[in-house]
Formats: structure tokens, C-alpha cells, sequence
């Protein structure tokens, strides 16, 4: 799995992990816009990091909540570090990778009815049905079926 | 989540620019939350019972696939999940009968069902002829890894076979 850098377009591995308890003295709300110590000690979530291979330094992060029952995973947050935000950003496609895993997951968990959803707010939803292809499901918006498989084969999982 | 402390980026960025690099949730009460929810998991019903075959059977095959890639990744050997239970796996997948696969890989049942009770293990040739039966979506390489994986495990951890062959050896003299 790859991100582009954009000055030069090469296309740098990137590895996706849980996040360790000591990361989150590294996880500011000043770099990475939310206060992710909030999820250090709740079992509710899973939160990965996503770093170029080799490298400890944190590029984008994610938190996930399981829906067992409902055979789907649900984004609760997600990132890029503010580096990595706007027309300046050094990497293209920290934010779709983190999606695609999350599709990964779900698919390796609950094969044909996997779903990914986010509750995203109203004004960004018409960004993220352009950016990621998402099916509107009432005022949330969810990745499956074909859809889903497409942002796999896109990140390379397929 | 607590707004106090966090940054406000869409003050800097665009929607858009916003969009492509996060996900931020909606605050809604309890009881919204819940309403909203209700939906979305019947527009996902409806999705799920609309899905058609073909996207059923990607669906099982993906997840195979990501089972096989995790499993491939472990450090451990599984003397549980070894190629047969993985070809049962696919076989169940598929929704079809040992016999069937047999016919659709150009391979006799019986040989079939001695891979799947791991009784011998398939040449090469098997490897690609199931990749190509599972439309490219698992691999040969990771059907013969499997295999791989065994047979280092059974290089490292048989001390009878380790004691036979030393009676062959001299060692080489780090002197």
C-alpha cells in the first residue's frame, strides 16, 4: 500500500497499525486537529495509525467502532496530520488508505454484507460521495457491495 | 468527543480539502442518533438484499482472500489451517460441490478431496488453475504459500528427522 508524495510523485509504503499507548503524547489536537487521548483508555474503539514503512512518525490516524451484529464497522474520527491537509500537503491519499483498510476489515470479517459507515457532517457529505464514491443511507453514508470493492482495488487490496 | 481543544480546520480549507482529509462526526442527541441509525440500516438491508450474485460471491471470495493474507502474516504455524481447510473454504464459497470444482479445474474428485484432506499436497500447475478459477481474487502465489508455510514448519519442528540427518554431517569447523 502507497501514498504519493506530491513533490516528487513517488509512491512511498505505508504501513497501518493499532496505536500504541505511547503515541498519544504525540497525538495533539494542534497536528492532528481532534484530542485522540480520549479514545487512549476506551475499549469502544480500535485506533490505527498510518505511517511510511520504517517510520514512527504519524501521518494520518483513524478510530473505529465494530458493529458485530450489524456486520459493520463505523468510522468515528479520522485524520491526516495538518502537513498533510490542503493544497500544501506532502502525501496524496493518507485518508483513502485509512478508509481502504477500514474496507479491508470488514470484508475480511463479514465478506459479502460488509459495510463501512460515518455519520459525516451535513455540509461535507456531497465531498465525500465525489471524493470516496459513498452511498447516502439516510444521513449517514456508507461503503458497499461494488462500491466498497471498487476503494479496495483502488488501494491496491484486490 | 469533547470540542473543547481541537483545532477548527475549516477555517484554512475548503470543504473539499476538509473532506479528503478527515472524517469529522455529526453531534447529534441520543434519541437522532438512534433515528438515524434505524435508516441507515434499512437502506443497508435494502443494499444487501439487492446485492446480486456475482457481487455475493466477490464478497466471499475477498474475504478468503484477506483470511488467507492474514493467516500468511502470522509467525505461527496452524496445524488447523493448512491448504485443505482453506480449499474448503473456497469450495464453500463458491456454494458448489467438491465434484463440481474438480470438473471446473480439469482434476479427477479423488484428487481433489486428497488436497482437501491435506493426504498430498497440489503441484504448481493446480496453484494457477485456481487463481484462474477465483477470477485472479486469490492468488497462486498465496495458495502455494500456504503449502510454504507448512513445509518450513515441518523443516523446523521434527527433532527425530533433525538427529537422523546430523549422523550424516560433519560440521564445519568455526576454529
Amino acid at each position: 500500500m502507497y501514498v504519493t508524495e506530491i513533490s516528487t510523485g513517488a509512491a512511498k509504503a505505508i504501513s497501518i497499525t493499532p496505536v500504541d499507548a505511547k503515541d498519544y503524547t504525540h497525538l495533539t489536537a494542534k497536528r492532528y486537529f481532534f484530542k485522540w487521548k480520549e479514545f487512549k483508555d476506551n475499549k469502544s474503539y480500535k485506533v490505527l495509525k498510518l505511517t511510511l514503512k520504517g517510520s514512527t512518525d504519524i501521518l494520518g490516524i483513524i478510530a473505529l467502532e465494530y458493529f458485530d451484529q450489524e456486520q459493520r464497522i463505523e468510522i468515528k474520527l479520522l485524520a491526516s496530520s495538518r502537513e498533510n491537509m490542503g493544497k500544501a500537503k506532502v502525501y496524496e491519499g493518507i485518508a483513502g488508505n485509512l478508509i481502504a483498510y477500514v474496507c479491508r476489515q470488514a470484508t475480511k470479517l463479514h465478506g459479502a454484507d460488509a459495510a463501512v459507515t460515518l455519520f459525516p457532517k451535513t455540509k461535507l457529505i456531497p465531498h465525500y460521495i465525489e471524493k470516496y464514491k459513498m452511498i447516502p443511507a439516510g444521513i449517514q453514508l456508507m461503503l458497499f457491495g461494488s462500491i466498497l470493492y471498487e476503494t479496495l482495488k483502488q488501494y491496491g487490496y484486490e | 468527543m469533547n470540542r473543547k481543544g481541537t483545532q477548527r480546520p475549516q477555517k484554512k480549507y475548503s470543504r473539499a480539502e476538509v473532506a479528503e482529509g478527515l472524517i469529522k462526526p455529526l453531534r447529534l442527541s441520543d434519541k437522532k442518533m438512534k433515528e438515524a441509525n434505524a435508516e441507515m440500516l434499512k437502506v443497508l438491508k435494502n443494499h444487501r438484499e439487492n446485492l446480486s450474485s456475482g457481487e455475493r460471491l466477490k464478497g466471499q471470495l475477498l474475504q478468503l482472500k484477506f483470511q488467507i493474507e492474514d493467516y500468511l502474516r502470522e509467525e505461527s504455524f496452524d496445524s488447523e489451517r493448512r491448504l485443505g481447510y482453506f480449499l474448503k473454504a473456497y469450495i464453500q464459497s463458491l456454494n458448489i460441490k467438491n465434484i463440481e470444482l474438480a470438473r471446473q479445474i480439469d482434476i479427477k474428485a479423488s484428487e481433489l478431496s486428497q488436497y482437501i484432506n491435506d493426504y498430498r499436497k497440489p503441484p504448481e500447475n493446480i496453484f494457477i488453475r485456481l487463481e484462474i478459477h477465483s477470477h485472479k481474487i486469490i492468488p497462486a502465489r498465496d495458495w502455494y504459500s500456504l503449502v510454504l508455510k507448512e513445509k518450513l514448519h515441518t523443516l523446523n519442528v521434527n527433532p527425530s528427522r533433525w538427529k537422523a540427518e546430523r549422523k550424516h554431517v560433519i560440521e564445519a569447523s568455526l576454529k
